[in-house]
């Protein structure tokens, strides 16, 4: 220890006046550049803390750009740095009295930086607890003035610089050694961080910022006592930098371990994940999750709901969609069997690899090595022609219930159970199509609207679109003006006002003859239909008053077809916002036909709530706190199908 | 991390002091030290002679642990001077040709510096030998002259009574008279019984006075040794022609000089 001490205060001589130098022409410098600067600069209330705050940077920062440093410089002499190397075992002596120096100059001069700026600061008029205050009568949260970070992270470096001193003759360029070794380190760091997109917002940062100078003084000792034994700065590099590695393959191993668990998350304990689709029986859903929910990138699984097993699907840049028969509906995922697959090079964000999944079997059933996806439509529409959705699965549909779809260049009536009615599509095919009523709107391609009923195709007015079709009906929407309902007059291309409707909102058709629609009246949320026939408008009672909130239809899966989504008993279901009396937002059910209204058992504390499906009149498939449940209607008991974790285990 | 304390010394009267056996040392390509061997027994004074840059100053920073060899074997007092350092650099007095501590050291400070290192520091030796060689306590080496900077260093070689003593060319550059009071400082240190010493100069005067045998390094290599006169009377010619014959024709010159 007397060694130790004996080193220490040689440090503080051999140090003294070029840091004294040093650190009081920094603070001089400072002093004068805030007395010239304009007083609002740093004299107004709240500036002052970032006055003080460079103070303290300039303190703290001359123990990264000169008192680190010259731990190695401060031995060099006319031989070297021969005089400490011959004394008696003094390597590791030395080696402490340096750190000891070193923790206190960490300690001592941004505090002297502290006092110099307080003093300032005072000679200014402004006490010590006038430059912390504040008079906003508010709450007041303190942030850390953005140079006390950087020199918080630079800091964490001081004994790596000591340590690449050590590597460099004459210990000189020591700063520049720590930016290019750290810089060297970003070149393995970055991209396996480019590579997990988010990752770095997971990473238990406070561990770790703890572990960067233990390891630092390690590999600086390493550098020191074992290098300078025999040896020079050629052999303190080569001592050090072996240090240097197997200290690194700690947070190394760390890192890699959470990029391997970032592409492979254990499924039953999944930070954040969204079910994406369900296959038509309901027993496989097609989920992408990730590990933590800071995580940008999500694996897709196909999860079994009979039993909770998931099957990984593929890595963070497999890119899923549904859209593999051309047109597809627009919109998210869906109840399908198959589904669309590529791969997405995170560096050139080129994609590739195009397959076709197929997620009842948890297999992949087509491939197409090249980039054209419009490549893999037509092989899967060639190979797969059940791709196609048919029949019931077709969310279109034309009044009487008549289901239409797209087979081909066709555009496919389904009139009867035995007949089917085509009728070509003429011009380019249009990429995907939304449904609005009795009609869709046809995207890429022949762009425009085509009506289910008149089975005709309406292309683009100025200065309007065709927002919904009702039983050969179009209605129109002005671009600028969106509660502005507007139909062709009988006989005319005029268009004139639909005024039952003006200032209302439409949520879609009810059945072949009604709009539900709703708006604000009195200050309180009304729900109406409308009959497109008549004219008629009916006023469907709301169970409770929801004032000026707004009130929603639900599908499951966000998917919405030509008419509203009805669960297996006939019934709507709407979501209406948190009101006073609930704690949270409530689910409702509505019976158009008895006109009934009944509260489900269903929470919706959860902002990821997500309803999946119907299976039954009696049950829902919800995705909610964390998981997909089976919700039986009646009783509002739960069954959890995913995740399914042991006993004890969350 | 090597720096065992192991101080079990072994007798002196048995085993040499010193001994260097096939020692290489390599910087870059050239082989500065090329399988030297040389023994010191206890209570002898070796001059090593050899032309600047023969390798002398590489021996002796190999002898301190302050280098690493790349081949041989080096024991001091029976012991591997890297991994006994302290043990055996506890022993060892160092004279460098110029001083090697940091300038802004006074002797005082060096003094102080060097007391908690050597167990058997003696601070009425120091101040002995201060007052002796008329040392400036309170000057600082980076304004001291050079002999004044040697007097200090070598009462910091001598102040602990060290076993063995490393003078690598002290004298070389002084003045006449400082030179004196060094060379002076030097023998007195020589008169007390036991000491070891290794010499490196290329001076002939100061090699007579002081040498009981004579180590003559070439090429990496001890090519002559023994006393002066075994050296003298060795017929068989160095492999290289240099003006180390001179040098030793001048060594016998100026012995029968002084015997004169």
């Amino acid at each position: 220890m007397n060694l130790v001490l004996t080193y220490c205060w040689r440090e503080w001589r051999a140090q003294r006046a070029l840091l004294g130098a040093f650190v009081g022409l920094g603070l001089a410098a400072l002093c004068l550049a805030f007395t010239l600067a304009p007083e609002t600069f740093w004299q107004e209330r709240g500036q002052r803390a970032f006055a003080l705050a460079w103070f303290v940077v300039l303190g703290g920062g001359s123990v990264i750009a000169f008192a680190a440093p010259q731990l190695v410089r401060s031995e060099f002499g006319s031989k070297g740095d021969q005089f400490v190397r011959r004394m008696p075992g003094a390597l590791r002596a030395s080696f402490g009295g340096k750190l000891l120096f070193l923790l206190l100059a960490t300690v001592a001069l941004p505090l002297l930086g502290l006092v110099v700026g307080q003093i300032f600061l005072a000679m200014g008029g402004h006490g010590p607890a006038d430059v912390f205050r504040s008079d906003y009568a508010g709450e007041v949260s303190f942030d850390w003035p953005s140079p006390v970070v950087w020199l918080g992270y630079g800091a964490l470096l001081i004994p790596w610089v000591w340590a690449i001193g050590t590597w460099l003759p004459n210990g000189r360029m020591a700063l520049g050694g720590t930016i290019l070794f750290v810089l060297l380190l970003g070149l393995a760091v970055v991209p396996v961080l480019r590579h997990c997109p988010g990752l770095e917002k997971s990473l238990a940062y406070g561990r770790w910022c703890a572990v960067v100078p233990l390891l630092g003084v390690v590999v600086a000792a390493v550098s020191w006592i074992r290098g300078r034994l025999g040896g020079g700065a050629m052999r303190s590099a080569r001592c050090g930098l072996l240090a240097a590695a197997g200290a690194l393959v700690v947070p190394g191993g760390w890192l890699a371990n959470a990029a391997y668990e970032y592409h492979h998350p254990d499924p039953q304990h999944l930070g954040r994940f969204e079910t994406y689709a369900l296959t038509p029986d309901l027993q496989f859903a097609l989920v992408k999750g990730a590990g933590h929910e800071e995580h940008t990138g999500s694996v897709p699984f196909r999860i079994d709901l009979r039993d909770g097993k998931a099957q990984q699907l593929g890595g963070v840049w497999l890119g899923l969609f549904a859209e593999v028969a051309r047109p597809s509906a627009l919109g998210p995922m869906a109840v399908s069997r198959y589904f669309g697959a590529c791969e997405v090079d995170p560096w050139s964000e080129r994609v590739f690899r195009y397959r076709v999944l197929d997620l009842a079997r948890g297999a992949w059933v087509l491939h197409h090595d090249g980039d054209d996806p419009v490549a893999l439509r037509r092989l899967a529409q060639q190979r797969l022609p059940e791709i196609v959705g048919r029949g019931r699965s077709s969310l279109l549909r034309a009044p009487g219930d008549v289901p239409v779809w797209f087979d081909g260049g066709e555009l496919c009536f389904q009139v009867a159970a035995d007949r089917i009615e085509r009728v070509r599509w003429e011009g380019e095919l249009p990429v995907s199509f939304r449904a609005c009523g009795h009609g869709f709107q046809a995207l890429g391609g022949r762009e425009g609207w085509c009506d289910l009923t008149t089975r005709t195709f309406v292309p683009p007015t100025a200065g309007r679109n065709v927002a919904w079709f009702i039983g050969g009906l179009p209605l129109w929407q002005r671009h600028a003006r969106r509660n502005a309902w507007e139909r062709r007059a009988p006989g005319s291309a005029e268009f004139v006002a639909v005024p039952e409707l003006a200032h209302a909102d439409v949520l879609g058709l009810l059945d072949d003859d009604h709009l539900l629609a709703r708006r604000i009246a009195d200050k309180q949320t009304e729900l109406f239909t409308w009959n497109a026939a008549t004219g008629a408008v009916e006023v469907v009672p709301l169970p409770f008053p929801i004032g000026q909130r707004s009130l929603g239809v639900l599908a499951p899966l966000h998917q919405y077809g030509s008419l509203l989504p009805r669960d297996p008993a006939g019934k709507l279901w709407f979501m209406t916002p948190r009101l006073p009396q609930y704690a949270h937002d409530q689910l409702l059910r509505f019976d158009p036909t008895t006109r009934n209204w009944e509260r489900l058992p269903i929470p919706t504390d959860d902002p990821a709530f997500r309803l999946l499906a119907w299976p039954d009149a009696n049950s829902a498939l919800v995705q909610q706190h964390d998981g997909i449940d089976r919700v039986d209607l009646t009783t509002g008991a739960r069954t959890r199908l995913f995740p399914r974790r042991a006993e004890g285990d969350r | 991390m090597n720096d065992h304390d192991d101080t079990v010394a072994p007798n002196a009267s048995q085993q040499a002091v010193l001994a260097v056996d096939g020692l290489l040392v390599r910087f870059g390509r050239k082989r500065v030290l090329d399988g030297l061997a040389l023994a010191l027994h206890a209570g002898t004074t070796t001059v090593l002679l050899g032309e600047n840059g023969a390798g002398k100053s590489t021996l002796l920073r190999v002898l301190l642990g302050v280098l690493r060899p790349h081949a041989g074997t080096v024991r001091v007092f029976g012991q591997d001077p890297l991994r006994a350092h302290r043990a055996v650099l506890q022993r060892i007095g160092y004279v460098p040709d110029v001083p090697d501590c940091p300038t802004w050291m006074t002797a005082r400070d060096l003094f102080a510096f060097l007391q908690p290192h050597y167990p058997t520091w003696s601070q009425a030796r120091c101040d002995e030998l201060c007052d002796h060689l008329a040392v400036p306590l309170r000057t600082k080496f980076a304004s001291m002259s050079r002999g004044q900077g040697m007097k200090a260093m070598l009462v910091g070689a001598l102040a602990f009574e060290p076993e063995l003593l490393l003078l690598d060319e002290p004298f070389a550059g002084l003045d006449p008279l400082v030179r004196e009071q060094v060379l002076q400082g030097v023998l007195a240190a020589l008169q007390q019984g036991g000491r070891t010493v290794l010499c490196a100069t290329h001076e002939l005067e100061i090699a007579s006075r002081i040498a009981d045998r004579i180590a003559v390094l070439q090429q990496g290599r001890i090519v002559k040794q023994g006393t002066l006169g075994e050296v003298l009377g060795q017929d068989e010619p160095v492999a290289a022609p240099s003006g180390l014959h001179r040098l030793l024709a001048d060594v016998a010159a100026a012995r029968e000089e002084v015997t004169a």
